[in-house]
Order: C-alpha cells, then sequence, then structure tokens
C-alpha cells in the first residue's frame, strides 16, 4: 500500500510545482529514462525540469524523509520513550551547530565533506550528553528532562549559529539562510548519493538490531538478562544515529517532526515490533517528506516555501496531540 | 547447581550484602526472606550480575558467572523484575514472543511456546489485549510467561529468580503463580530463589529459607528449622503464634 502511495507521490512531484506538466507525459518521461524509449511528447524544456529540478529533488526527499523516519523510531526505542525525537530533544539542532561552524569556518571548497562531518559530530556529542542527563535511577530516561534539554540545546545552538550568521561573509550566509529552513533546494548528485547510501546502510543496519531493540524496550536490564550486551548496543545505536542524522541535516538543514510523526503513525497501525516498524518507517517517512516537499511548492506559486515550514506546520499539532494524549501519565512524573 | 562463595557488595563504602556460603541444587526453591531494606532485591540483583560484587564468587553450573556467554547465561538464568517500564504499545503475546527472539527458536516454535507459556501462567485469554492496559498483577504474569519462554531453551536446569512474583497479584493468582513454580523445580529440575514476604506461603512452597537481616544471611534451613516465634520477633518486632494445620504445616499469625 505504502510502496502505492510512494509512487503516486513520485510522479506528482515530477508533474506539479510552477509549471504544472501533464500526467500521462510525465509517466512516458520516466518509462523513457528506464528504457530508452521515446514515447514522451514533453518538449525540451519541460523534460529539463524533470530531470535536471525535479528528479533529484524527488529523490532527495525520498532518502531524507526515509532516513529522519528510521532515525526517529530508533531515537524513541534507544530512550524507551515515544516522544522523544532528534528535532525535539536538541539532537537535530546540535548537528544544525556542527553544520553551521563548518559552512561558515572552514573553507567552501571542501563543504561537501566537512559540513556532513560537523553536522554528525554535532549530533553525536548531543546525544551523548542528553543521553547521560536523562538517564534516571531507575533505568528509565525522564520525559521532562529530554524535553528541557531539548530546549536548552536548542537554545544554546540557536545562540551559536546567529553569532556565526554575523560574522559570515555573503556566500557562506547565503549557504546558512537556505538551509537553515529545511529545504531539499539543494539537491545535487553529491548529497542524493550520500543521503541514498546513508539510508540503505542504516535500514540494514538497524534490521539486523531489531529484535534486540524489542528487548531493549523491556528495560536496559530486562534486555541484559535476555543475553544482550546492552552497552554495546547503545554505542552502536547512538553513533549510528548520529550518522543518520548528520547526513541529513547537512543535506537538507533541519527539517523537524517528520522523525516525530512517521513512527507513530506506524506504531498505531503496525503495533511497536522494530522488525516491521523500521522498514515501514523508512517508507512511510519518504512518502511524508514527499508530499510535504510538493505542498511546498504548489501552496504559494511561483514561489516556494521550505520544506521544514510545511512539515513543521503539520508536526507541530500532532506533537501538541501527543502530549494532550499522554497528558495523564505525563502529569506524573 | 548455584554456589555462592565470600560474596560482598558494598556501596558507598556502606556494606549492602555479605554472603559467606550459600548454594542451592536443581529442583529446589528457595524462599528469601527478611525484613525491608534487609538486601533481598540486592541478592537478586547481584546473582543475576546487574549489581557487580566487590568479593567472591558465584557459580552456576560448576561455572563461574564471568565465563558464561551472554546467549548461554541467558538461556539459563532468568529474572523476574518486580516492575516492568515498558510503555510500548506492545500485545501481551508479542511481549511473550521477546523471550525468544535474541536466542535460538524457530518461528513455528516460538509461536506453540508462547501458547504454551501463557496458558501455564494463565495469561492466554488476553494475548492480544494491548500489554500497557493490563492491570500490575496481569503484566507480571505475562512477564513470567515470557522469563518461562526464555528458559524453556535452557540445555542445562535453569535458575529462575523471582523478585517479589506474587506482590500484585491476587490471592488466587498467587498460589496458582506459586504452584506452577513449584511444578517447574519439581518436574524440569528448575531451582528458584524467589523474594516473598508473607512467611506462610514461604512454609508451603518452599524447600529452604535464607533469612537476611541487614544485608547478613542470618539463618538458612527449611522453613520450620528458620522460621520460630522468636527468629521472627528479633528480625521483624512482631511477636507471632504458631499453630500447626492438619497436613502439619506449621503456621505463624
Amino acid at each position: 500500500m505504502m510502496s502505492l502511495l510512494l509512487m503516486v507521490s513520485v510522479l506528482l512531484s515530477i508533474m506539479l510545482g510552477p509549471m504544472t506538466l501533464p500526467a500521462k507525459q510525465s509517466l512516458l518521461s520516466i518509462l523513457d529514462k528506464l528504457f530508452g524509449s521515446d514515447f514522451s511528447q514533453l518538449n525540451a524544456f519541460q523534460t529539463a525540469i524533470i530531470w535536471e529540478l525535479r528528479w533529484p529533488r524527488t529523490l532527495l526527499a525520498i532518502f531524507i524523509g526515509a532516513l529522519l523516519a528510521l532515525c526517529g523510531a530508533v531515537t524513541q526505542g534507544l530512550f524507551r520513550n515515544p516522544l522523544a525525537d532528534p528535532g525535539i530533544i536538541g539532537v537535530s539542532s546540535g548537528a544544525g551547530l556542527g553544520a553551521a561552524i563548518a559552512i561558515v569556518l572552514l573553507p567552501a571548497s571542501l563543504s561537501y565533506l566537512t559540513t556532513p562531518i560537523a553536522a554528525f559530530l554535532g549530533g553525536l556529542i548531543t546525544t551523548l550528553l542528553v543521553y547521560r542527563l536523562a538517564q534516571s535511577q531507575n533505568g528509565g530516561t525522564s520525559v521532562l528532562i529530554l524535553l528541557l534539554a531539548g530546549v536548552a540545546i536548542a537554545a544554546f545552538s540557536g545562540a551559536i549559529i546567529g553569532f556565526m550568521t554575523y560574522i559570515a561573509n555573503d556566500m557562506a550566509l547565503r549557504e546558512l539562510t537556505l538551509w537553515g529552513m529545511g529545504s531539499l533546494n539543494g539537491a545535487n548528485s553529491i548529497s542524493i548519493w550520500l543521503s541514498a547510501l546513508t539510508c540503505l546502510g542504516l535500514l540494514m543496519f538497524y534490521q539486523t538490531q531489531a529484535p534486540a531493540l524489542n528487548a531493549f524496550l523491556l528495560g536496559e536490564a530486562e534486555a541484559r538478562h535476555l543475553g544482550i550486551n546492552v552497552e554495546k548496543l547503545k554505542l552502536q545505536l547512538i553513533v549510528v544515529t548520529a550518522i543518520g542524522i548528520g547526513i541529513a541535516v547537512s543535506a537538507t538543514g533541519i527539517i523537524g517532526f517528520i522523525s516525530l510523526v512517521v513512527p507513530h503513525l506506524v506504531r498505531m497501525t503496525m503495533g511497536p515490533d522494530h522488525r516491521v516498524l523500521l522498514p515501514l518507517s523508512a517508507l512511510t517517512g519518504a512518502v511524508l517528506l514527499l508530499m510535504a516537499d510538493i505542498g511546498a511548492r504548489v501552496i504559494l506559486p511561483p514561489a516556494e516555501l521550505p520544506v521544514g515550514l510545511v512539515t513543521a506546520l503539520i508536526g507541530a499539532p500532532f506533537f501538541a496531540f501527543l502530549l494532550i494524549q499522554q497528558r495523564k501519565r505525563l502529569s506524573t512524573l | 547447581m548455584l554456589f555462592i562463595e565470600n560474596l560482598l557488595v558494598t556501596q558507598d563504602h556502606r556494606q549492602i550484602l555479605s554472603l559467606p556460603k550459600a548454594s542451592l541444587v536443581s529442583g529446589e526453591l528457595v524462599a528469601v526472606l527478611g525484613p525491608n531494606g534487609a538486601g533481598k532485591s540486592s541478592l537478586i540483583k547481584t546473582i543475576c550480575g546487574e549489581w557487580p560484587a566487590n568479593q567472591g564468587q558465584i557459580y552456576l553450573h560448576d561455572k563461574s558467572l564471568q565465563q558464561w556467554s551472554r546467549q548461554q547465561l541467558a538461556k539459563h538464568l532468568g529474572v523476574l523484575p518486580q516492575a516492568s517500564q515498558l510503555s510500548f504499545p506492545f500485545k501481551a503475546q508479542e511481549v511473550v514472543a521477546i523471550g525468544a527472539t535474541p536466542l535460538s527458536l524457530k518461528r513455528r516454535d516460538i509461536e506453540n511456546a508462547v501458547q504454551k507459556w501463557m496458558q501455564a501462567t494463565d495469561t492466554w485469554q488476553f494475548a492480544d489485549r494491548i500489554y500497557t492496559s493490563l492491570s500490575g498483577g496481569e503484566r507480571q504474569r505475562v512477564q513470567l510467561a515470557r522469563v518461562l519462554l526464555q528458559l524453556s531453551q535452557a540445555e542445562h536446569a535453569p535458575l529462575l529468580l523471582l523478585d517479589e512474583p506474587t506482590s500484585a497479584q491476587d490471592l488466587g493468582q498467587q498460589h496458582q503463580l506459586l504452584n506452577l513454580v513449584k511444578s517447574l523445580c519439581q518436574q524440569n529440575g528448575f531451582a528458584v530463589i524467589s523474594i516473598l514476604h508473607d512467611l506462610n506461603q514461604a512454609s508451603r512452597y518452599a524447600d529452604k529459607v535464607w533469612l537476611l537481616h541487614q544485608g547478613e544471611l542470618v539463618a538458612q534451613g527449611s522453613p520450620p528449622q528458620v522460621l520460630q516465634p522468636e527468629t521472627v520477633m528479633k528480625i521483624w518486632g512482631y511477636q507471632p503464634e504458631l499453630f500447626f494445620n492438619s497436613q502439619g504445616q506449621q503456621i505463624l499469625v
């Protein structure tokens, strides 16, 4: 079902934008590209729009959406807390801070390399920090501290990013602003390949750890008694997730709420078993981000909203809804 | 099968638990008794490796616990915690099935084993309900089914640690659960260490009693040997009356 939805969204993403292309011809153009045929009657200009502008962007949306949703699902499992989201607990801000420092302070010619690495390091340090902070005596993580840590880290990163903006030169400033709102505009072959490989790598790695993650949800001690090397598992998950978030943030900036909303939707329909949750979250994340990006392009034509704005518009009310739903449980903490 | 020697656990330079010598053979059910803060939970946590012992050795099947591989140990040592913090909406039977995932059962076998152990713990009727919606006692029995599934993969007699297994159960379930544990000892050779609060339950089901007080093992032996009215007075500060029921089992009121 989800795969079908993904295909439909891909087609829509190719068709829609400031200039709408006919559905049938767009579909034919994809077939042409795949099989080297010549069915499509689009002119060269329209073909260029598809293959130069919309196709790379579509691919990036798919991989980043999948990556964000995967990282969200695993973060929630790692913290044993359905409200833990890389955006809300500050990991994305940390990665964003790393990326901003790299964009402004490091040479622009190397930025395709330094930005992802710096974003990864920023994400890693914040994840470790938040994990330490939120660890409570009984082995669980405290929601209150998680959210407050997120607020603190976001404020701190915001301040440093502001400072970076202040001292940045024109070129770095342009890049910083473009990327700060979360946009799929910057799709290029490097970012697409990088996110595609990371996405596949993470999916495969997480899948091997899915049974262990299920056991981990019972509690650390319980997982240990089930023969799982808990310390190693935690460290691996933290590092790998920080890589995922780092790559995502460096490619598109901070796109919030996909990582919170998607795993929840999947859990509501399919249950929390990670063996099912992880691949389905990846697929759903891809569809949702693609849809959000289509929305970003068609809401105010010919202008284009940053996709981060659209996901926040959908995601923030959803987060509020979750809070209301869990109010009873949370107020006792 | 379990042999404990010179065990000493300290925390912040304060002695929490001292156990010079204790042992357990296959098929035995030991009740750990003692007032609050006597070190009962610490004992469970130390035996299962959650807390490192500062001194001493614990041998399971003549092999020190450190020498066991994680997987092998998981098949032979199971722990039922007092409460679980699971907050994700698993179905009860999915929780039980987690008892098998890191180990080595075939999928068909897992399904059968889940049903078997859920029936044994009287939880099969809510196999499809969401775990977080169950009552405390029901959850605890689901967890017990999970631990028993885990131990059903053992190659030698397994050791089962129970941290207050009856605390959340009603009277009928308490006895049903202890009967189940007892039959696992007698028929499957389980060795069980269980924290209990009810002295008469200990007399009725346990083969041995380990009496803890202020972190020390002050007495061990058969229930009638250990649970004398004067001992109870000394440890709990309550003077009970001693009766005998029709089967000659002693009862403290």
